[in-house]
This record gives C-alpha cells, sequence and structure tokens, in this order.
C-alpha cells in the first residue's frame, strides 16, 4: 500500500487514526450523516469590501442601542435590522501595533492589518502576512467538513490591472508554510465544486443524480486517483525544499478526492439542492477618461454567492467562509451597479468623480449582500432556532472616511465600522454599539472567534474582544 | 543628503513592491536623488534581507560544469535560488494547444487563477495552489480533453495508431507513451504506463477506446510534473542545494523560456539524442526555437507585459491595432534586423493603419492594412511615441504626468521611486486654488517633502504631456483650450521634448542596457528578483555589451553558458 507522505487531518479523521492506502475513500460514503446527531455547529463568516465606508453621516443612526435608525447606506438591513449589529467608532491605526504604515499607497495595505492583525511592512503589499482569521476559525471548527473553508469573490476582475488583491483569506498548510486561499470568482464553478457528490435529504437534482454525470463522476475518480498517486510519488521524488512548497498542491488534490469519493447526504431538513446558476455573466468594458472600466454583471454574482454560502452552512459542508465582495482599490464600473448616467470608476468615486451619495450607495450595495446572507439564514430552521442563531458573521471595509464636508477622504483608518450577524456565543443581535476607545477591527475579529468556541484573545498584534457586543 | 536618505532596507521594501531588483536598488537608488521620508518596512521576508547570499563578489565557483571549455567561465555557485514554477493560464493554455491541437485559452482564463503580475505572470513567488486551482485544472483538463476528441481527425492524428477495440491495450499503451513523453517532457517508465493501462477497464465497460484516452489527457493535464516545471537535476558535489538538470529539464527550460510552452517533438528528440548537453547544441535549438513565430510572438510579449500594455487599457480595436504595431516593432528590432535594442526608441518608422495614422495624425496609407509609415511630427520617434506604452500612467481620466514619470525611471532606468511620505492621498488629481492649468497645479502640489521625487517623476512625464493616453498630438490640457502644453521635459539633467528626445536619452543612459538584463533575468527565473541575483543578472548582463546590442544574440550566448544548466533550489521558510 502507498503509505501517504503527509499527514491529512481528514484522511486520519476518515480513517479512524490509522493510516491507509486507497480504499479509505469508500469508507467516507455517508460523511455528513453525522452532523446531526452531533451537537450543532458553530458557523464564521466573513465579508469584506475593498472600498471605504463612505462618511459617517450617510451610515452612522442618531441613536445607540436596540431598534436604531437607518441612514442611507444601511437601508438594506431594513428586514433584517433586529439581528443585525453596527459596531461604529472602530479605528485602524496609521502607525503602531496592526496598523497600515501611514503611507501614500493606501488601499492594499489595509488587508493584512485587518485580516491578520499585523502591520503592513510593505506600503501597499496585498500580501496576507500570516494566518487569517476566517484560517484560525478552521483549524479550529472545521471538523471533517466536506469543505474546511470555502472563498468566494464577487468581484471577478480588479479591471484595472492585476494586482495581487483579489486573496483575503491565508493559511499554513501542513508542513508549516504560509499559502493564500485564492477565492472562488465563477459561480458556476462555486456550485459544481459545492454540490457534486451531494444528495440532499429530500432529493432534488444534483450532478450526482444524473446517470451520465455519475458516470463521469466515476471517471473523474480514477483520473484523480491516479493523479494523486503520481502526486504523491513526485514529491517523494524532491527535496525536502521543494516538498515542503509543492505539499499544499497535493493536501488539495486529496481534499478534492475525499469529496469525490463521498456522497454528501445532508442531514438537516433544510438542506436542498440548488438550481445550477445561468452561465457566468460576460465582462462587457467600458471607456473612462482614456482607459478601460469593466463590469461583470457583480449585482448577479452577489446573490448566488450568498445562496451558496448559504447551503453550504445550513448543509453543513463548510462552517467558515469568506466572501471578498470587491477588491481592495475597487476599479469596478458602477454605472450599471448604482444605476448612475455615466461610465465610473467606483475608486474615484470616492475621490471626487461623484458625489458623496454614490459612495454611500456603493457601500449600501456591500451591506446589501450581507443582509441578504443574514435573510437566507434567519428563515432556515436549524434545532429549536435558526441557522442564524448558531452564525458569527461580518462584514468589513478596508477604510473609514474622514468628514471634510465633501467627498471624505476615503483613505483613512479612521471612523470605521462592522455590521455583526449571528447568535453564536452571545453575540449582541440589532444593536448600535458605539464602541469604546476606538477599538481595532480586528477586536471585532477576535470577538466573532471567542463566539464561535475560540480561546483566543489576540490576533496577530491585536488582543481583546469587543466587551459590548456579547449580551 | 538626499541620497543618503534612502535606507537599503527602503529600497528593498520598494523592490520587492514593485519587483524591481537589486542590481538597480544597488547600483542606482543613490543616483536617483530623492529621498524617501517613509518608515523602515520591517524584515518579515527573506527577499527583503540586504546581502550577497552566495553572491560574495570574486567567488568564481569550480562547481563542475561550471567552465565549459571555449566559453566565459560563469560562477556557477553564485546563481540565485529558486522556486519550481506553475505554469500560468496563458502557458498552460499554449502547452495544451501544442499537445492537442485545440484552442482552450478562454476556459484557462475563467477557470484557473488568476496570474499576478511581476509585471510577468510567470512568478512562482507569486503562486499559491488552492482548492480553486485543483477544480480549475479538472475544468480545463475535462474541455481540453473533450475537444481533443470531438473528431476523427483530432482523434487520429493524438492516438497515433487505430485501435481494434475498447480492448485494444497495445495501442493504448503506445498512445501513453507518446503522449505521456510530449505532455511531462521525458519518457515515461514502463510502471508508469502500466498504471495507466488500468483505464481500459471503464474503456471496455463504455465500450469505448476513446473513453481511456480521454482519462489519460486529464490525468496528464492535471499531473503535477505538467502542471508545474519540475526540476529535480542531480546533485553537486558541492553544493546540496545547487542540483544539475538534466537534458530533459534543460528541455523544458528552454521551452517555456522562449516559447511559453511544452517542448515540441523535435526538442525532445535532440535532447533524447543528447544534443543539449553541449554548449553549441543548446544555442542551437534555441536559435531554432527563436526563429519560429511562436518565439518572435513570446519576445513580444515580454516586452509587453515588462512595458505595461500586454493588458490593453483601450477599447479593443484601437487596443490591437496598438499592439500590432508595438509588436512590429520589436519584432523588426530584435529579429527582422537584428538591430541594437535600444534602437526601439529611435525608429523614424513606426507600423499603422488607418485608424492608427488618423490617431497619430499620419498621412493616410498607401495601401490597406498596415504599412511601415515614416513619423512626420519631429516629436516623434520609436516605442515611446505610441499609444500602447503612452497608456501608462492613466488616472482620473487622463494622463497623470507623475505616473508616466514613474513608470519611465522604474521600468526603463530601474531607479525605483520612494512611496509617498505618510498622510498623502495621491489619487485626488492634484488641485490649486482657482482651477489652474495642470502644469501649475501639479507644480503647486509638490512642495515642500514631496518636491524632491515629484520634481524627478513629474518633469519626466511633463515632457510626455503633448500626447494623450492613446498616443494623440495634443496642444492643450484636456478640456482646457485656455492651457496649452509645453511638452518640456527634464530626465536627470538633460532637457527633452516629446518621445522622440526622451528616447535619446534612453538610449545614451548607461542604465536601459543593465535595466533590460535585469526584467529578462526576472522573466527568465521567473520570480521577483532580490540580492542573491545580482550574480546571475551580471552574467546576462555581460552578454548585452557592445556596441551591437543584440537581444537575440544575448539570450543564445546565455543559453549556451553553464550558468543555464544548473538550479539553486530556494531553501524553505515558513
Amino acid at each position: 500500500m502507498n503509505k501517504p507522505l503527509l499527514s491529512r487531518r481528514s484522511l486520519l479523521v476518515g480513517a479512524g487514526g490509522a493510516v491507509v492506502g486507497l480504499p479509505w475513500l469508500e469508507a467516507m460514503v455517508g460523511r455528513g450523516v453525522h452532523a446531526q446527531a452531533a451537537v450543532i455547529p458553530k458557523r464564521f463568516f466573513l465579508a469584506f469590501g475593498g472600498v471605504t465606508c463612505g462618511l459617517p453621516r450617510f451610515s452612522q443612526p442618531d441613536t445607540t442601542g436596540p431598534n436604531y435608525d437607518l441612514k442611507r447606506t444601511l437601508m438594506p438591513l431594513t428586514a433584517v435590522k433586529d439581528e443585525v449589529t453596527l459596531v461604529s467608532g472602530l479605528r485602524l491605526p496609521a502607525n503602531g501595533p496592526g496598523s497600515w504604515g501611514g503611507g501614500g499607497t493606501f488601499h492594499n495595505s489595509t488587508n493584512s492589518p485587518i485580516l491578520c492583525g499585523l502591520s503592513n511592512p510593505d506600503n501597499g503589499n496585498a500580501t496576507m502576512e500570516d494566518v487569517t482569521s476566517d484560517q484560525v476559525v478552521a483549524d479550529a471548527i472545521a471538523g471533517d467538513t466536506r469543505f474546511r473553508s470555502l472563498e468566494y469573490r464577487v468581484q471577478l476582475r480588479n479591471y484595472r490591472e492585476s494586482a495581487r488583491a483579489g486573496t483575503i483569506s491565508a493559511r499554513r498548510s501542513q508542513g508549516g508554510s504560509l499559502q493564500l486561499n485564492p477565492p472562488q470568482a465563477s459561480p458556476q464553478l462555486a456550485y459544481d465544486a459545492l454540490f457534486t457528490g451531494f444528495t440532499p435529504p429530500g432529493g432534488g437534482s444534483t450532478p450526482a443524480a444524473d446517470p451520465a454525470a455519475a458516470a463521469k463522476l466515476l471517471r473523474d475518480r480514477s483520473v484523480l486517483d491516479r493523479v494523486s498517486v503520481r502526486a504523491q510519488a513526485l514529491i517523494g521524488r524532491l527535496g525536502a525544499d521543494d516538498r515542503k512548497r509543492m505539499e499544499r498542491h497535493y493536501e488539495e488534490i486529496r481534499a478534492l478526492e475525499m469529496r469525490l469519493g463521498s456522497v454528501f447526504q445532508g442531514s438537516a431538513l433544510s438542506c436542498a439542492a440548488l438550481p445550477r446558476p445561468p452561465a457566468d455573466p460576460a465582462t462587457s468594458e467600458a471607456y473612462y477618461g482614456d482607459r478601460i472600466v469593466g463590469y461583470s454583471d457583480e449585482r448577479a454574482r452577489g446573490p448566488i454567492f450568498s445562496s451558496l454560502m448559504h447551503m453550504a452552512f445550513t448543509c453543513d459542508l463548510t462552517r467558515v467562509g469568506t466572501n471578498l465582495i470587491t477588491y481592495a482599490q475597487c476599479c469596478m464600473n458602477s454605472q450599471p451597479l448604482l444605476n448612475l448616467d455615466e461610465v465610473a470608476d467606483l475608486h474615484e468615486l470616492s475621490h471626487g468623480a461623484g458625489t458623496p451619495e454614490n459612495t454611500a450607495d456603493c457601500a449600501a450595495w456591500h451591506v446589501q449582500q450581507f443582509a441578504d446572507l443574514v435573510t437566507l439564514l434567519k428563515n432556515t430552521p436549524e434545532g429549536g432556532g435558526t441557522v442564524l442563531d448558531n452564525c458569527a458573521m461580518v462584514l468589513l471595509f478596508e477604510a473609514g472616511s474622514e468628514d471634510d464636508g465633501n467627498v471624505g477622504n476615503p483613505h483613512t483608518g479612521e471612523n470605521m465600522w462592522a455590521l455583526v450577524a449571528g447568535g453564536a456565543g452571545g453575540l449582541k443581535r440589532g444593536h448600535h454599539i458605539a464602541a469604546a476607545n476606538q477599538p481595532h477591527p480586528c477586536n471585532v475579529l477576535i470577538s466573532l472567534m471567542q463566539a464561535v468556541g475560540l480561546q483566543t484573545n489576540t490576533h496577530g498584534e491585536i488582543s481583546g474582544r469587543v466587551a459590548e457586543m456579547f449580551v | 543628503m538626499l541620497t543618503l536618505g534612502i535606507g537599503t532596507r527602503i529600497a528593498a521594501g520598494i523592490g520587492r513592491r514593485l519587483g524591481i531588483g537589486w542590481v538597480a536598488l544597488a547600483v542606482v537608488s543613490s543616483a536617483l536623488g530623492c529621498a524617501a521620508s517613509g518608515k523602515s518596512p520591517p524584515n518579515r521576508s527573506m527577499e527583503t534581507t540586504p546581502g550577497m547570499n552566495g553572491t560574495t563578489p570574486g567567488t568564481t565557483s569550480t562547481t563542475p560544469g561550471s567552465g565549459v571549455p571555449g566559453q566565459v567561465a560563469v560562477p556557477v555557485a553564485t546563481l540565485g535560488p529558486t522556486i519550481i514554477p506553475r505554469l500560468s493560464r496563458v502557458e498552460y493554455a499554449a502547452s495544451v494547444r501544442a499537445l492537442l491541437n485545440v484552442d482552450i485559452s478562454a476556459e484557462a482564463t475563467q477557470s484557473l487563477p488568476l496570474d499576478a503580475r511581476t509585471p510577468f505572470d510567470n512568478a512562482a513567488d507569486e503562486q499559491s495552489p488552492s482548492s480553486a486551482l485543483i477544480q480549475g485544472l479538472g475544468v480545463v483538463a475535462d474541455v481540453a480533453a473533450d475537444r481533443a476528441l470531438a473528431t476523427p481527425e483530432l482523434r487520429a492524428a493524438l492516438i497515433g495508431c487505430a485501435p481494434s477495440g475498447p480492448a485494444d491495450e497495445a495501442c493504448f499503451r503506445q498512445f501513453i507513451q507518446k503522449f505521456g513523453q510530449r505532455a511531462l517532457h521525458r519518457p515515461l517508465s514502463a510502471q508508469e504506463v502500466t498504471d495507466f493501462v488500468s483505464f481500459l477497464a471503464t474503456a471496455q465497460h463504455a465500450n469505448d477506446f476513446n473513453v481511456a484516452v480521454g482519462m489519460v489527457i486529464r490525468a496528464i493535464l492535471q499531473d503535477l510534473e505538467f502542471v508545474y516545471r519540475v526540476e529535480i537535476g542531480s546533485p553537486t558535489a558541492t553544493d546540496p542545494l545547487l542540483v544539475a538538470l538534466t537534458d530533459w529539464e534543460l528541455s523544458a527550460r528552454l521551452s517555456y523560456l522562449l516559447w511559453g510552452r511544452t517542448p515540441d517533438d523535435t526538442l525532445l528528440n535532440n535532447a533524447q539524442a543528447g544534443m543539449l548537453s553541449t554548449p553549441e547544441g543548446m544555442k542551437a535549438e534555441a536559435a531554432r526555437l527563436l526563429g519560429t513565430p511562436e518565439g518572435v510572438s513570446r519576445i513580444q510579449r515580454f516586452h509587453a507585459m515588462w512595458l505595461g500594455y500586454d493588458e490593453s487599457q483601450h477599447p479593443p480595436a484601437l487596443g490591437q491595432a496598438l499592439r500590432t504595431e508595438t509588436d512590429a516593432l520589436v519584432q523588426r528590432v530584435v529579429f527582422e534586423k537584428d538591430l541594437s535594442w535600444p534602437e526601439l526608441f529611435n525608429s523614424p518608422e513606426t507600423y499603422v493603419d488607418q485608424q492608427l495614422s488618423t490617431l497619430y495624425g499620419l498621412p493616410a496609407p498607401s495601401s490597406a492594412g498596415f504599412n511601415w509609415t515614416t513619423y512626420t511630427d519631429p516629436l516623434r520617434r520609436g516605442i515611446l511615441s505610441q499609444g500602447s506604452l503612452l497608456a501608462n500612467g492613466s488616472k482620473n481620466g487622463d494622463t497623470s504626468p507623475t505616473l508616466r514619470g514613474k513608470f519611465i525611471l522604474e521600468r526603463l532606468l530601474c531607479s525605483p521611486v520612494p512611496p509617498p511620505p505618510p498622510g498623502v492621498d495621491n489619487t485626488t488629481p492634484p488641485a490649486a486654488p482657482g482651477n489652474n492649468c495642470k502644469s501649475d497645479r501639479y507644480a503647486a502640489h509638490a512642495q515642500g517633502s514631496c518636491a524632491g521625487c515629484h520634481s524627478l517623476m513629474d518633469s519626466v512625464g511633463f515632457g510626455l504631456e503633448n500626447f494623450d493616453g492613446q498616443g494623440r498630438f495634443r496642444d492643450h490640457d484636456l478640456d482646457r483650450p485656455e492651457c496649452l502644453v509645453s511638452g518640456n521635459g527634464q530626465l536627470g539633467t538633460s532637457a527633452f521634448r516629446g518621445p522622440a528626445e526622451l528616447g535619446q536619452l534612453i538610449m545614451q543612459s548607461e542604465k536601459v542596457v543593465p535595466c533590460l538584463a535585469q526584467f529578462v533575468y526576472q522573466f527568465a527565473v521567473q520570480k521577483q528578483v532580490g540580492p542573491a541575483d545580482v550574480a546571475g543578472i551580471s552574467a546576462f548582463q555581460a552578454q548585452l555589451t557592445g556596441a551591437q546590442v543584440s537581444l537575440k544574440r544575448a539570450l543564445l550566448e546565455w543559453i549556451g553558458t553553464g550558468a543555464f544548466r544548473y538550479r539553486r533550489i530556494q531553501p524553505f521558510t515558513l
């Protein structure tokens, strides 16, 4: 038998700790059934907008506590206001621990401070400097779910240049190397990944249910089996340094192999197959000034990813999800998005190419997507309550805004806020919390990490939770 | 005070961010003469650690194979480390086309993760495996296999034998051996072939031989040895991390460098025949590859990624015409006339169609399609006059003299500009009381501590202000007829006006050829270069000397040196 070269969490779990060869695949059939008997899992969700959250006057309620008033940017929360908490008064410092650096190259500089809690060492570098909060959580609560975590991205491309941004999740592989988790930006591929080999308890049409697709699935398994065995053999021939870099690829092959080799039968009553989304929207390009800006009907893509994340949580296909709604320094054509009269680069809208209301509406579009997922989870029964009761969810933006009486300065860590939802771990719901002492956005993430059961009180260079967020 | 103000670590940070290497940083950062007032970034990355890791000057190694008789002795031991690179989307699709004669480039773009630009799309240090990658590889392999077996003609050409039925093991083995070798650029062992034969059971079940063929294609196109350009080599006696590549690995290194795809049968046959084991054999193969349309296209794409026009910012028809124009100039200088490479900046003619003639204000072409046409405007000459390059640095719906200047300094002269100091908003168009003309607004903007760097960048950019982001001449600011554009600029201490004169200054600069060497090297080693690469870059730069700087000849000579035959494995750090 081929002894697996690399230890694998999922393999060990699936095989009861014994190191086995390929026949373990068959033993995996029926995974997921355990979920119904076990304690209801907690879920962690992080959405991120690569835009400013807009001027405070368009988002900050007049009141704190429950039943807060909704301004322009938060209007999409109307139906779920009792579920969503606004945490205002956050601040991302320009210097010191967890800072963005204060340099002239703003946008990507805030990724690592917000998501990893680490100050940005290299002005403008979008690379995560360490493990992101979602992956810290996945390490702790993923269990043997079908997907250790799911990463989606609504905005198809950056449209301006192929910058390194576009990924907000980073983990360490088994060997300890830090590697990014680039998100899936194709709704159809995201759907296929989720529903291949999936038999919902209520039946329904999934790829595995169709005879031709079932035959293909069998062949795919054989092919992937060969790819996997060969990968293992190759990695064995590599020197130690190359091997450590390649192991993540192998791990991902094995993870896919495991999914293809098992038939997931979701147990939750609400777990159901979704229809396959239509072909991914095409990219349209428009002329803005003397260059091109693009749009790929992100407005249509967003709800699809929300639906997929909803069902992934409901069926316990995963317990950790991220959604990068827009790239850092989002350069998307916002004309169709915001129903504007003219072509407009979303980033430049916030710099005076548009009105302050345009920027507020752009943030509102992000809020709408968060509200969509909250609504779906709220309407999904689980145990004696809803799936939302067992979630810890957050929406963060890359920047705050300082009100200068005009469009504001969107390149600042001042006046940042977060939307939080879910009832996991005693999170307060439906409140406006004007947080004391200007917490770092990571303090909110630490609160959510604790809400899903982690003992940690630190993320990167940032420590402590936002006490007011808890009941 | 200005020159010393740039700390080494700051320069390192800048270089890492911009993909600008250490040769330039070490050599020319002091020459830039503007101060960075930013903080020193902490050293978290090994790439940013200053030092001459393995590149101590004067340490010329005696590693076996480094001194090929009749060749310049290249200090192999000073080679910088590399990582095993994954095929970019473009390389993957090109390799599939070469292997199967089908086009999957649209699916590769849609299904495989985005390639970061450094400015090149092939940097291994920017690549990260992910579940999205694994899924995407499955998708593109599926599409490729289906298309490759779609017609009897394609099938016959691919399989190479006529199967007697779904259980024809002999024909199947023949196909596996042949296809496997072409895709993985090495012969498959008997055991490897046998392992694939198990797919025949599925073919028999489906009563279709092609099912098994399709499964082999799918498996190979997801194979680590196809998806990555694996270089294991054989250890050298002196250094555990320095390996000598096998001839098979050399064939792939050569082919991916000069064609951007898997080797063809001729190259593999020559590798098998041992013809790559001599400098002459390597050079002959390199010359053959560069002599094909694919070789030309590869060098054109290198220039396009380096000089920022691979991803067009123009409407499709215009973007295509501008790309054709610049590609033609690169082909003419590097291949057709094999001119000294800096002549790119000096060409008195350009290759235009009706659309571009109108754009540039040239006489209507004498015949349809593209023609070489002499510039009539004395301000125009060479590649800097072209709308492809002039699109660089657009901002706020107009040209940005700052960004254009930065582009010229960083990409062509490898003179990095430090980032703006803290608290600067560099995204709002410079405004001044009364909304003055552009030059006044920029002048008002670049005051005080900003002046040092801005005067260097802006003065270059303003020398190109007579040309808009498409390359059209203009004599006044965008939408401001009252604001006349002088077009006067300055590079260092030299005044110029327009692309022709700037091109002359660049040609005369001592920095432009070393900068070319640095970017070619970066493209070739598929990673962002660091201090450990100084010696490697110098070895390539040594081939670019003389009055006639031939990029083609330099590539061939460099490929013939011992340095090309080795790999230093980059140590793994967490």
